[in-house]
Parts: structure tokens; sequence; C-alpha cells
């Protein structure tokens, strides 16, 4: 029987083309952008196992404790080896310094620790030796198996792993600590232990990774407790740039799934207009003794149907769209994404969820007896609502948890639509003035149970692409200001090598105004490593970073990450290198993933540091030949003009944000494509009126009339609802958001600006859906 | 200092090449082969003279050789009669013929050690077994002291005048158990030169029979034991040849007062190895070698694990004189370690089934 009824529904189904389509549409659009957002991050997942460093492989915590020594690795080894480590699986000690040429030496038992520290970029058919290393930042001087000249000394190379944005541009050597102390020296001090916990939480994290990659970053770090004088931090505290870029993800995934809620809301809405359509025949049906089930499941095994077609449409939709968005991006792939099975799975649950949750629920409230709707108890329940977004948004400190709280509001916003659509039916039927006016009105409101849920779609799109546009425009202009702060020489020159010989000479070239040298230095900050950069902090200089006045030796302005890492705030005091640095001011430093604090030459040489210049800012009136003048002296420094540097770092922040945009306005077409198809099936409705009025000689401007003013109103009931969603939305991702994935606060700027795209797309789509005809609608085929 | 990559995502993304090849797991040790070495370990000292064993510096370390193991297995019971197999074994392996430990940088030591630890629990029948890799470091890991005290971690076999004391805790498996040599030590092979193959041997000598006594914890209950145990320690560069593909080997207690110990080499051609040997020793302590030619060892009863592989839990050894029969104490004794392998408790009986001593049995190269 199930059968035979699902033929007869799916007849129904394909006699009612405009609504099968926006049904598939929906599914298909919110599918791809499930399985594009996926692809994309599986992508960058991809180059991130490859860009990760050799020696934090597997490697979940670090841990350090003042005055680490081997004594204590060795006591925490033998905890590991009793079992009185809980969760941990493996570890291994860690060493790190820099050699008097620059590179940078990370040194780690190979032996002891496993597969710690060599798994990753080694070449298989490549033994590997103790002698020899896997290598950084060698640009092209170093090759698998053709040995590397180091401090005098011959090093085999075993793997080479490619530089990127998202590590440390230094040379680099991952090497055994007994080449690793052969290079650094015997007394250099070990700095951290390295260890691999398993644990419930980091077995989700996994999971959820596999799942929705990004994901992970959402939740807190699982702590790992190794009892007194013990630091132990969660790996990304040394893999800050992987962290920054998989809360990218998160975020992203999240607005990936946008489309797919809406989509849920168009199944839903449709599914409804199709049962109160299909309502006289199945009364009949189950009078003659069908059963209800068999009527339910013949329905849902057509929907089904239909969504397995757009499920699979939509899943190379989404593979377009990710080859689409990378290739907008510039990002070259080694290949065509791969559909596999992880991803097959994941597009086909969310076909499937989209498909049963709508059809399901539809049919529940078609066929559940109706109660009289208590309108104190729905605004009681919304406040009730948000009084417990407020207090988890409160109470939690990861991603998952502000997500959750806006799910709850969206969803909030979702129910809102109906009691808003209900007041406004009960204000309509008080109005005066134009019949056509009152009529167009009364149907927009007085059918709230077949419009709300696409209300509450395009509110729900126009929400969170107000939200978005308001937190990108803010962040705009945030970058851009750092960036006119920050940007005022007109050269910057990075070198391997000193520079400090240089200042002279250039300081005598004509038409400089200003040479000021920098140095850099890595160290360990209660554990984490910090990159510390020093120079000559004059009054000019620290006003780049927000501080009015030049920074005395024991003064340090420190970034908002680190500010955050570390728990301090401005006015505290951080020990580095066992010498307090009183925190005197803060830098919000976009982009820069690690922890940084800046401090002038004198405070540099108070913490022991060998005083190096590794770049140049430069002041000049003509900075082209002066430019060319350096580059004929020094061949292999890397020069920069400032505005140049401007220019391509706004380029880069707005390609980034194409795929917010493209993700919204997916989200967007969909829920034009519910409203299209709620208003399409109540125009069906309201057709014997309609013919009424034809008769009585309505004419083609009143008629337009009617469909306009409708239109509009559905459009500024989505608005009410959507300007709230979209301004606590865009302050949510300024405040909480941005500080928990990225470390940074963003003030929310309300621009006029931000608003228009949303407002113009909504509005086109709410004219469109209500405006247009659909052909065959007077011959009664509209579903 | 701002980066290019404000935007990570595209930062990352542009900044990526293909991931890097794939992984080489564990290849740094090559634990794989750490039996089975040819001519490339020339730079090593090679047993392939009869030499005197000297104690108890001969009871330490050899590092100028490339592998070396110190090996105790014990048959134990508890006052309450409840059976107990112990194994404890520490493996040295040399990566490069270099001192052990360079005085003035120990991290620089091409030594590394591995220790098994084991404990089956016949009663219940469960095999816990841990294992433990360090590099040599007077913090970590190594063999220092006369007599010798051999560490790995904190599991450590420490020499005394009359034997040796083992202590080992992970989880809730720890022994500390004090053995006294029963018997005198017995040099193996031709006078301590254990041929393996054409070319291949090593220096190998054991404690026969040594009783023991102490405390043991297993599924965390703690336990007063006593019984009999066998040690043995070798040392060589290379000790099979290719052709060679495993062995079995038993170290048998017998309640007449003898014990034994007889391995079988198995070949990949199915062949029987001619370097096959024993040794009885009798309840005074003489002993009596035994060539391939005066045992024969047959498999009888084989039990496959989970993932198909079979392993000969009750064998036939037949000396001419009689024939033993040897039944593990239960089937499932596999360490699953970094070199998995089955070692664990045997009894012994005649054909009748009368019970006529403990042992332990060890099966190599069965597992893939």
């Amino acid at each position: 029987m199930t059968r035979l009824l699902t033929r007869s529904f799916l007849r129904f189904i394909l006699r009612a083309p405009f609504s099968s389509v926006s049904v598939f549409l929906g599914v298909l659009l919110g599918v791809a952008s499930v399985t594009g957002v996926h692809l994309l991050g599986a992508q960058v997942n991809a180059s991130l196992d490859g860009l990760r460093p050799p020696h934090l492989e597997r490697v979940t915590h670090v841990a350090t404790r003042q005055d680490l020594d081997v004594h204590h690795y060795a006591e925490l080894a033998r905890r590991l080896q009793e079992g009185s480590l809980a969760g941990v699986v493996r570890l291994a000690p860690l060493m790190e310094g820099t050699l008097a040429d620059g590179t940078r030496v990370v040194a780690t038992d190979w032996l002891g620790g496993g597969a710690v520290g060599i798994a990753a970029g080694v070449r298989a058919d490549v033994e590997v030796d103790l002698q020899a290393a896997v290598v950084r930042g060698f640009d092209g001087r170093a090759e698998v198996c053709e040995p590397l000249q180091v401090s005098g000394r011959t090093i085999p190379v075993i793997g080479t792993l490619p530089a990127s944005e998202l590590t440390d541009d230094a040379p680099t050597l991952f090497v055994d600590l007994g080449l690793g102390t052969s290079l650094l020296g015997v007394d250099q001090p070990l700095q951290a232990v390295l260890l691999e916990a398993r644990s419930p939480t980091q077995q989700l994290a996994d999971g959820l990774e596999l799942l929705m990659p990004g994901m992970s970053a959402g939740l807190s770090p699982p702590a790992l407790p190794l009892g007194d004088g013990w630091q132990v931090h969660d790996v990304q505290t040394e893999l800050a740039g992987f962290g920054l870029a998989r809360a990218v993800l998160f975020n992203v995934g999240a607005l990936g799934s946008l489309s797919l809620l809406v989509a849920v809301l168009l199944m839903y809405q449709t599914c409804v207009i199709w049962l109160r359509r299909q309502r006289d025949i199945l009364a009949r049906l189950m009078d003659i003794g069908v059963p209800r089930a068999a009527l339910a499941a013949g329905f849902l095994c057509a929907l089904l149907l239909l969504g397995g077609l757009a499920t699979a449409a939509g899943l190379l939709a989404g593979q377009g769209l990710a080859q689409a968005l990378l290739a907008q991006l510039a990002v070259p792939t080694a290949s065509a994404l791969a559909l596999t099975a992880t991803v097959v799975i994941k597009a086909l649950a969310s076909g499937v969820l989209v498909c049963l949750f709508g059809g399901v629920v539809a049919w529940y409230f078609e066929w559940r007896p109706r109660h009289r709707r208590v309108r104190g108890a729905a605004w009681f329940t919304a406040l009730a609502i948000a009084a417990a977004s407020g207090w988890l948004l409160s109470r939690t400190d990861g991603l998952i948890g502000v997500f959750a709280v806006i799910l709850l509001v969206a969803g909030l916003v979702c129910w809102m639509s109906l009691p808003l659509l209900d007041t406004g039916r009960r204000f309509t039927e008080r109005l005066r003035g134009s019949l056509l006016v009152r009529l167009a009105l009364r149907e927009a409101t007085w059918y709230s149970g077949d419009l709300a849920l696409a209300v509450a779609a395009l509110a729900l799109a126009l929400g969170v692409s107000i939200g978005v546009g308001l937190m990108v425009d803010s962040f705009r202009r945030e970058f851009v200001a750092m960036l006119d702060t920050r940007l005022q020489a007109d050269l910057y020159v990075t070198a391997d090598t000193s520079v400090a010989d240089a200042a002279d000479w250039l300081a005598g070239q004509p038409g400089v105004r200003r040479v000021a040298l920098y140095g850099d230095a890595e160290v360990r900050v209660e554990g984490q490593p910090v990159s510390v950069g020093y120079g000559a902090f004059d009054a000019a200089e620290a006003r780049r970073y927000g501080y009015p006045r030049a920074l005395a030796a024991n003064e340090v302005l420190a970034s908002e990450r680190a500010l955050q890492a570390l728990q301090r705030s401005v006015g505290d005091v951080a020990t580095v290198g066992g010498v307090p640095l009183t925190i005197v001011g803060s830098f919000p430093g976009f982009g820069d993933a690690g922890l940084r604090l800046l401090l002038s030459v004198d405070g540099a040489a108070r913490l022991g540091f060998a005083i190096d210049y590794r770049r140049i800012g430069i002041a000049a009136d003509d900075p082209s030949s002066l430019a060319s003048a350096l580059a004929a002296r020094h061949p292999t420094w890397t020069i920069t003009n400032q505005q140049i540097m401007r220019g391509t770092a706004i380029r880069v922040f707005d390609q980034t944000f194409l795929i917010t945009e493209a993700l919204t306005a997916l989200a967007m077409i969909v829920a034009a494509v519910a409203l299209f198809n709620a208003l399409g099936g109540m125009r069906l409705n309201q057709q014997a009126t309609s013919e009424l009025l034809d008769v009585l000689g309505l004419n083609r401007v009143e008629r337009l009339t009617i469909d306009f003013t409708r239109a509009t109103t559905v459009g500024t009931v989505a608005l009410l609802l959507a300007l709230p969603l979209g301004l606590w939305l865009g302050w949510v991702l300024c405040s909480e958001v941005n500080p928990r994935a990225f470390g940074w606060r963003i003030d929310l700027t309300l621009a006029p600006a931000a608003f228009v795209t949303p407002l113009v797309s909504g509005a086109v789509a709410v004219l469109l859906a209500g405006v247009l005809g659909v052909p065959g609608e007077r011959r009664g085929r509209l579903a | 200092m701002i980066r290019g990559g404000c935007l990570l995502l595209l930062a990352l993304l542009c900044g990526c090449s293909p991931p890097p090849p794939a992984s080489l797991e564990s290849s740094s040790l090559r634990l794989g082969a750490l039996l089975q070495e040819g001519a490339a370990a020339q730079p090593f000292e090679r047993a392939e003279t009869v030499r005197a064993f000297r104690f108890p510096e001969d009871h330490g370390a050899h590092p100028t050789f490339r592998s070396e193991w110190w090996y105790v297995t014990a048959n134990l019971s508890a006052a309450d009669g409840r059976a107990f197999g112990v194994q404890f074994t520490i493996f040295r392996q040399a990566l490069a013929p270099e001192p052990a430990t360079p005085p003035n940088n120990p991290w620089a030591s091409q030594q590394v050690y591995l220790a098994h630890f084991a404990i089956s629990d016949v009663a219940a029948g469960e095999h816990t077994e841990a294992e433990w890799l360090s590099r040599a470091h007077p913090a970590l890991a190594g063999v220092n002291g006369t007599p010798p005290v051999v560490r790995v971690g904190g599991w450590q076999l420490t020499f005394t005048e009359s034997g040796f004391d083992v202590a080992a805790t992970h989880a809730d498996i720890a022994v500390e158990l004090r053995f006294e040599a029963a018997k005198p030590v017995v040099a193996q092979g031709e006078g301590g030169l254990s041929r393996k193959s054409p070319g291949n041997a090593s220096y190998y000598y054991s404690f026969p029979r040594l009783t023991v006594q102490g405390t043991l914890r297993s599924q965390n209950e703690a336990h007063l034991v006593t019984g009999l145990a066998w040690f043995d320690h070798e040392w060589s560069t290379s000790v099979l040849s290719d052709a060679q593909t495993g062995w079995d080997w038993f170290a048998l207690h017998l309640h007449d007062g003898r014990d034994l110990m007889a391995f079988r080499l198995r070949r990949a051609d199915g062949a029987r190895d001619p370097f096959d040997h024993g040794v009885v020793v009798a309840a005074d302590g003489a002993h009596t070698g035994l060539t391939h030619e005066d045992f024969t060892l047959t498999p009888v009863r084989w039990w496959a694990d989970e993932s198909g592989v079979r392993w000969p839990v009750t064998w036939h050894l037949d000396t001419g004189s009689e024939r033993l029969v040897i039944h593990a104490a239960f089937d499932d004794q596999r360490m699953q370690t970094l070199i998995s392998y089955w070692e664990g408790a045997v009894w012994i009986s005649n054909e009748e089934g009368e019970r006529l001593g403990e042992g332990y049995m060890e099966l190599t190269g069965y597992a893939p």
C-alpha cells in the first residue's frame, strides 16, 4: 500500500511543478552549501596537516614548569610508564634554540617519543637517521637526500616542509635531541614536554572534525592536570595560526549550515501547503480505512524521492561551489575536490534531514488536534528563550556555546513570525481606508500558518546577512585603521642576515626621513611561545601601536591575543625570561596568529637578547628609487613598498569574505524561493476571491496593488524580525565570536552601508516573490 | 609586523602546497630488524670466538655489539595456589657503533632500550603486557654500576651477589621480586658462543633455575608469590640469517629437578634448521647440550587469534628417551607490542597427562 500511496503523492507533487521545483531547489542549495563548505574545510585541513611541524605530530598538550630539566621529564616519563598519567599515551621532551646564523633548531626525542617527532614531512623511501633533519623555510636551499650545511656541519635532509603564513618564517631544523644538543650546546635547557593524550573529549573533537572541518575549534580544549608545578597548555598554543584557521572554518561551517536551516523551513512550509490541499482526499482515505501511518509513510517516501534527487544534484553543486570559491580566492588546488564517503554521507544525511524534518513536523501539525493559541504564553516563552540565551552566553567560553545561543535566538525569531503575523491580523481588522489595501493586508496576515515559516526563513537569511555585514564592515574599518597607523614607513625590508650595517648608509641617502631597525626573538612566557619584537620604541614608533609615549626598558606592549592567552590586562606585569615587565598597552594585531610582545631595544638587552636586527622600516621621499638602490646593494633582501602591502592586505581581506558573502547569498536565495512558494500557494488559495474581483472589474494596476501591498506587508514583518536579529548578531560576532575565535575584539559600527545590500536584496526578493505571477497559476496547476 | 595573512583562511590556502608524503611510522628504530642484521653491521663487534664470561661484569651491557637482551621468565604461585607467569625483558639496540654515552652529551647516545613486562594470570586467563622505549640517558635508561643495574625508566633489573631483583609497575600490574640462583650459570652453545646460522652467533648464558619470592600485583590485587624462573642474557651483532623467519623457544622446569631449554629456528623453506639446539640441566647443575639431532619439537594444537594468525599452543618435545607434552597455560598470551609475538606460561605433562613441571614458551615470526 505504501508503494501505491507513494506513487499517488509523487503524482500530486509532479502536478505541482513550481512548488516541487522550489523544494528541489531549496534542498539542492542547502545541500550544496553544506557540501561546499565541507569540501573547502577538508581542503584547508589537508593543507594544515601538511604544514604541521613534525615535532607536534599527534601532540595534544604541551607541559612546562619553572626550571624544567631532564629529571622533571624523567619523572613524568616514569609516571607515564607506571600508568599513573591518566589519558597520556606518549611524551617527548622539547628543546628549542637559535643558531648564530639565525637558523632555528627544534629538537625532540625521536626515540623515546616513538613517532611523535618524525611522522610528518619525511619521505617514505628515506630511512630516518638520528643525525639528519626535517627542514622548513630554506627556500630551495634544502632538498631531501641532499645534505645541508649548517653552522659548519653537514646535515642530511630527510624531509622538507613548506613555509607558510601560518608558520614561522625562520629557517628551521627539526632534529633529534642528540643532534639538537650538538648544535645548540649541551647546556641548552629543555623548554617543554610534548604530550599526546587521548580522552573522550579529544575523541569527540576528532569525530566532530571529521563531520565538519573546523568544528573542533568550537570546543574548549580538555584539561590535563599533571600535578604541582606543571603548567599544561593545549597544543594550539604552539600552533596559533592553525587554531585561527580552524576557527575561521568553524565560523564558515556554521554559516554554511544556514542555507540548510532555511531549506528545512522551506520544506516545512511547502509540506503544509501540500497537505492542506490534499486534506480532503486524505480524510476520505482515512474514512475508508487507510491507516494514517501508511499515508504518512507514502507522503514521506515521496518527499525522500524528490529530496534524494535534489541531494544528488546538491552534492555536485557543492563540489562546484567549493571549486569556484577556491578559484575565486586564487587558491591552487592539486586536483578535483574528492567526494569522499564522509562528504556523500553528510550530504545524504542533510537532504534526508530536510525532507524528514520538514515533512514529519508538517504532517504532525496538520493532523494534531487544534488548540486555541495562548498569546501570552507565546510571548512568555520568547522571553524565557531570550533569558536562557543570555545565561548560556555568559556561562560558556567556547565557540560552540555562542553558536548554540545564536541557534536558540534564530529559532526564537522563526517562532516569533507566527505571533507577529497574528498580531498583524488583529491590527488589520481595525484598519480603514482603501478596500484593496485592506484586502491585501488581510490576506497577508489572515493565513499566518501558511506564511509564517516562509517569513521566518526570509527573516533568518536577512538577519544573518545584516549581522555578518555589520561585523565585516566594522572589522574592515578597524583593519584599515590599523593599516593606516601601522604602515607608516614607505619601504619595509626583511632579511635573513643582520641589517644593522645598512642603517648608516640608508640614513645618508637623499630623501630618507626615518630609518627604524627591528629585531625579533622567540621566548616562552608561562610555557607559551611568544614572539618578541624590539626596536627603538620612541614616541613615534609607540604611537603606531596606539601608545602615546616612548617605551621604557621595563615596559611592554602586548597583542590582544597575548593578553587573552596569558590572562593579563593592561597594567599587569608579565615575567619574560625571569624579568618582570609592565604591560602598558595593547594592540589588535589582526592577522598575527601568534602571541606578540613589543619592547624597546633597551628592554630587549635587559632580557639578555643578542640584539640582531633583521627588519627595517624606511620613510623616504622617493621610495621607488631607494628600493632600486637597496635591491642592487642587497639582492637577497626582501623589499616591500608599504602602500602596495596595504593594498594587498585590503584585497586579501575582501577576498576572504567572499566566502561569507556567497553563503549568505545562497541562504537568501533559498529564503526567496520559500517566500515565492508560500505566496504562490496563498494566491492559489485566494483564486476564488481573485476571480470574483476580476468579475467585479479589477484591473491590472489594482491587481498589482494587491500583490505589492501583500508582498510589502510580508517584507515588513520579516524586516521587523530580521533587524533586531541582525543587530544582535552583529554585536555577538564582534564582541563574542571574534574574541573567542581569534582573540581580538571589534567595536561594532552601525554604518548605514552595512544595511544597504541585505535590505535591497531582501526587498527585491520579497517583491519578486510577491509580484511575479506563476505560469499556469490560472490553470490551477500550482500547489 | 603585518603579515599578508591577516585573513587566515586565504593566507593558509594560498600558502599551501599539497601535503607531504605519508608518514613513516616508527621507522627510526626499525625494531622489526632488531634481531636480523646482515653484512652492513660490520663496524660492530661480532660474536665469532668462544670467550670466557666474567661476572658480574658480563651481566652488564656490551655496547660494542649491536643487540643485547636480558630475559626473565618466571612461573609463580600465590599462597592460595593461584598461578601466575611473569615475563620481564630488556632489549638494547645500538643504532651506530659509537661509545654508549658520550661523556659531554648524554642526549647524543646511540643506544636504545626497550623493555617488555607481562603478567599471565592463569586462573583468570588474562595476559597483561606493557612496554617502554627509551633512549639511553643517565636519567632515563641504561646500565650502570657493579653489580650492574639495567634500567628502563622506572623498571629495573638489579644484579646481586646471588641473582638479581626485578621491579616494574604498569597500571594494574606490578612486581617486586627477588631471584636467587638455585643452579650455577650455564654457558649456552660452545662455551657461551651460540651459533644461530652460518656466520651468525651470539654470546649467551643462562641461569637455568632461580628461586623467586616477592610481591606481584595483578587486577589491582597484591599477592605474595614464590616460584621458579629462567634467565637468559645474550648479545650479538647478527643472529638470524635471511632464510630464518622466527623461532620457537622453551624453558622448562621439571618437578624432578631438571631444567630444559630448547629452541627451534624456523626456516622459510620449511626444512629443519641444523642450528636448533638446547640444553638439559640436571638437578645437580650438570648440563648437557642438545643438537638438532637430539630432539624434535612438533606443534600439535593451534589457536587462531582474531586476525587469523595461528599460534601453536601445544607441543610435543621428543628427546629420544621421553616425550613431553607442553601445554599453554591458556591460549592468548600474545605480546601485542612493537614486535608482536607470543610469550607465556606453559605446563608440562607426559602423554598420560601427568603433570611434570612448568615453564615458558616464546613463539616469534608468526604475526605479520
